[in-house]
């Protein structure tokens, strides 16, 4: 009796210390966006703000092109969100129902591409896009991940799971091929198409490497870039204005997970159960 | 005949269809290639054509103004004979090899103990996943701020035990360590839920008989968990030595390679090289050797892979 | 008249030997034929073939007289119904219905009024707006049905259909089934492995193994004439008794001097009852019984004799104690088979 209240009573403070562990920074971070410059040079530091400094985020959209940044991040997002839908679809419908010459190259090709980071590319890709005169445009923040290998690879996996039959059924039907792929398949592959998409949304929205490397002006760069600024820019860090562009970044992709933290959960195990 | 066996409506004829969907006829052939083609070219623009300019590129001197000079392997001879490459690689391997030790160790200790399906549980696990979807720049911001050596949150927890304070990103023997830590941090949930849904698919009857033949906990752990999940390790091990060796944002952002490039990683350096001192030639022959650190660990994996290292 | 004609078809996968090896079978308009076999002999692939879900390697196939190689399976006018139903899992069970027949253009207002119709026959009125998923596997096998009647085919090809069914649920969908055959006047072809599925639905029974015609023939014809050793084992449950013809001619029983094999069907012997002599046109074997099942309305005997184990059902209620028994046959009950295993005709 007494050993199973102190082994619940230990399982709680291990919670309890883990919790801390991986919320103590996100908490740190908001509070921080909430002091004065004077209050984050403190000792002992506040770890609570009576009155709540709302102008560091005014602060940040003072010192970046805030507004211009987001916009760019939601133009690249659904850029790549829509040519991923394009390209991405089709192909892994491709490579799971037909069988023709050369599909299992092609589709070595493609597995392949998936162990390739972009931090081994980037620099012939920039040379690249500077002689084709297309550095600081969406083009070229987009085009690079205007497909996905990874998405191909589950899309296919999900679309050879639906049983051959139904695509006969459809076939007596009197269905065509892209009749079948759009009306019959593709709903039934709707939770991986939504999985791929929160998947994609999280990845570009936090991508601070590719903007940050084939970009050259704010013109075209999108949030993460933008936030560096304010660390950058300044000779000393305002760690209350750094940490308020922080909240912004971190806001979208907070709220999502809110809402669909199960199947986000979900849409990245995926992965590793393949 | 009795019945109308007609189709009401208008019938496309079978050769309109075919044309659609037909097998054996040439539009229907030329279909699937249809279909792959933009991904593939995507890949082969974006992907394919990099890798092979990057490798011409490693065998010229260029420094983006100039003319481009064929140097042949001079770029990689200069490696070679580099000190500064040589700590940087060293910096890369000791990033890598403790990183994914304890990517590893860590979330398969959690997840053995956060498997079973509690609210408590899938409370954890949402918060131990937190961090691997925020953009690791406010990630490495936060960090940052937390290991200022003056101000930072770390030091005055240290302080507040009579400890003295630690130069976190400013010391030398140190600062690798705290980016490692930041890596660690950020994946923990990610590789712990991974853990966690692989151990899900082991048959609960192991877990029964085992019961029956008075196993005990750690005997479980090691002879039934562990040997059913190898897949998983195998897996995760891979993904996390890549990712250790494109690690580039909190070196970046963090430390800026330094103090005394301690902090150097190659990723970083390729950077600097391309970006900063416009070597061109000499950053692609780095990227040659990253490509070739990936590509030996990839073709490892599945030579393990192909030696069954699965029960299942 | 022949709705379907299968002239020398060959069909092989890849470059494996062939499944089915120059096949000829005529299928009769308005006739309700059952391809019968054990798994894996080719009742299937001829199915498929015929419906264009799988091109023939070699040989001609006919519908109406015209061949049909190259032509659509939407343009057969053949419907399909599968073995696991495949209804498309997104759409609700009034769009399944619903749309071949969008496909085919046809105006909304006929649509509705098809599909009004084939809900009543198929008893679906009130399930037309749910999901797949949410209804049983007798609804499911119902919807599946309802989507190839819509159509109004000339053709049904069926798949075993009711082989994902439980056994009461089985029972009556092949009523229903048989009721349907009668009342659309179309042609039936119907695989199944099971033989009772096949007496009962079918006009004609194609028998085959290995990818060929053991026989054809009505349900009586089939039971009661097998042609051979492998009919008479198939058809008949249990099925019938095959004693070495050897055995017997030494027990100095009347058998035909060519004989490989005796047979006879366990519902035709009887066992117990009289300790007399056989009758003139009788033969009597003695044996053990091994094992006794009660059946409700007949028990089955597992009879241990000199001449090998066989099987006798017995419609007399009264069970009979383990221990020796004599078994009677009569001589018209006996079926003789050669060496090749065909039967002899005496």
């Amino acid at each position: 009796m007494k050993r199973n209240v102190l082994r619940r009573a230990g399982r709680g403070l291990a919670g309890l210390i883990l919790v801390l562990i991986f919320f103590a920074p996100f908490y740190w971070m908001v509070l921080t966006s909430l002091k004065t410059l004077g209050q984050t040079l403190k000792m002992p530091p506040d770890f609570w703000v009576s009155d709540p400094q709302w102008r560091n985020f005014s602060e940040v959209m003072r010192r970046i092109p805030f507004f211009s940044m987001l916009k760019n991040s939601i133009i690249v997002t659904i850029g790549i969100l829509v040519c991923q839908c394009l390209t991405v679809i089709p192909a892994a419908y491709a490579f799971a129902r037909f069988q023709f010459r050369g599909s299992s190259f092609l589709f070595g090709l493609t597995l392949t591409t998936m162990m390739i980071p972009a931090q081994m590319i980037f620099l012939p890709l920039f040379l690249m896009f500077s002689k084709m005169q297309m550095i600081n445009t969406y083009a070229s923040l987009i085009l690079p991940s205007a497909s996905s290998a990874f998405a191909i690879f589950m899309m296919r996996q999900t679309f050879k799971q639906v049983p051959d039959e139904i695509v006969e059924a459809a076939r007596l039907d009197h269905a065509g091929e892209f009749k079948i792929m759009c009306r019959v398949m593709l709903p039934i592959a709707r939770p991986t198409v939504v999985t791929l998409a929160l998947i994609t949304f999280i990845a570009t929205w936090n991508d601070y490497f590719w903007p940050l490397v084939l970009t050259t002006k704010d013109t075209v760069r999108t949030l993460p870039v933008g936030i560096t600024a304010l660390h950058l820019d300044e000779g000393g860090i305002d760690y209350n204005v750094l940490m308020a562009g922080n909240v912004l970044l971190v806001i979208p992709v907070m709220i999502a997970f809110f809402f669909a933290q199960k199947q986000i959960i979900k849409a990245f195990t995926y992965i590793g159960d393949k | 005949m009795e019945t109308n066996y007609a189709l009401n409506g208008r019938v496309r004829t079978s050769a309109a269809v075919s044309k659609k969907s037909g097998a054996g006829k040439a539009g229907a052939k030329l279909l699937p290639y249809t279909m792959v083609a933009p991904s593939i070219a995507v890949f082969c623009v974006f992907i394919l054509y990099p890798i092979g300019y990057m490798i011409y590129l490693s065998f010229f001197h260029w420094n983006l103004i100039g003319p481009k000079t064929f140097i042949g392997l001079e770029n990689y001879l200069d490696l070679l004979h580099d000190a500064d490459f040589w700590q940087v690689m060293g910096n890369s391997f000791l990033y890598m090899f403790l990183m994914v030790s304890f990517s590893l160790m860590i979330p398969l200790l959690l997840a053995f103990t956060l498997k079973q399906d509690t609210r408590l549980n899938k409370f954890l696990q949402g918060v131990l996943f937190t961090p691997y979807i925020v953009s690791l720049v406010s990630i490495s911001y936060v960090w940052m701020w937390m290991m200022d050596s003056d101000y930072g949150l770390i030091n005055y927890l240290l302080h507040l035990f009579g400890m003295s304070p630690v130069g976190w990103l400013s010391d030398p023997s140190v600062a690798l360590p705290s980016l490692i830590f930041v890596s660690v941090w950020k994946g923990i949930g990610y590789n712990t839920i991974i853990f966690i849904s692989s151990m899900e698919t082991i048959p609960q009857y192991l877990y029964e008989a085992a019961n029956l033949d008075h196993a005990k906990k750690h005997t479980v752990f090691f002879r039934i968990t562990l040997p059913m999940i190898s897949p998983t390790i195998f897996f995760l091990t891979l993904m996390n030595i890549i990712s250790a060796f494109k690690v580039f944002e909190t070196v970046n952002l963090m430390t800026q390679g330094g103090p005394m490039n301690s902090t150097n990683t190659l990723v970083y350096d390729i950077y600097q090289y391309g970006f900063q001192f416009y070597k061109i030639g000499y950053a692609s022959a780095m990227g040659v050797v990253l490509m070739g650190i990936i590509g030996i660990c990839t073709v490892l994996y599945f030579r393990a892979l192909s030696r069954r290292i699965h029960y299942r | 008249m022949d709705k379907i004609e299968l002239r020398n078809i060959t069909k092989a996968y890849a470059k494996n030997p062939p499944v089915i090896e120059n096949l000829n079978l005529k299928i009769s308009e308005g006739s309700s034929t059952v391809l019968l076999g054990p798994s894996g002999c080719g009742k299937s692939t001829i199915l498929r073939m015929i419906a264009g879900l799988e091109k023939e390697t070699a040989g001609e196939l006919l519908i109406d007289g015209k061949n049909v190689s190259g032509v659509e399976p939407g343009d057969r006018h053949v419907a399909m119904v599968f073995q696991n139903y495949a209804l498309y899992p997104t759409m609700n069970v009034k769009e399944n219905i619903e749309f071949g027949l969008k496909n085919l253009r046809i105006p909304k207002a006929e649509r509705e009024k098809r599909i009004q119709e084939i809900a009543k026959m198929v008893g679906l009125g009130e399930y037309l707006s749910r999901k797949p998923q949410q209804l049983s596997g007798g609804q499911r096998q119902r919807v599946a049905l309802a989507r190839a009647i819509v159509k109004k085919p000339a053709v049904f090809l069926m798949d075993e259909p009711l082989s994902n069914l439980d056994a009461k649920l089985r029972n009556q969908i092949r009523t229903d089934l048989i009721e349907l055959y009668r009342k659309l006047n179309a042609t039936f072809v119907y695989v199944t492995h099971d033989q009772v599925e096949a007496m009962s639905m079918g006009t004609d029974i194609v028998l085959l193994e290995k990818g060929e015609i053991r026989q054809i023939g009505s349900p009586p014809e089939i039971y009661g004439k097998p042609e051979n050793v492998f009919t008479a084992r198939f058809i008949g449950s249990p099925s019938m008794n095959i004693l070495s013809a050897e055995e017997l001619k030494r027990a100095d029983l009347p058998v035909p001097p060519k004989a490989k094999y005796v047979g006879f069907r366990p519902e035709k012997a009887s066992i117990g009852g009289r300790e007399k002599a056989p009758r003139e046109n009788e033969v009597a074997l003695q044996g053990t019984i091994l094992a006794r099942e009660m059946l409700g309305d007949q028990i089955l005997y597992k009879v241990q004799s000199p001449f090998g184990v066989f099987h006798v059902k017995s419609f007399d209620l009264q069970m009979l104690e383990y221990g020796t028994n004599s078994v009677l046959i009569k001589n018209s009950d006996l079926f003789y088979f050669d060496e090749e295993e065909n039967r002899m005709v005496c």
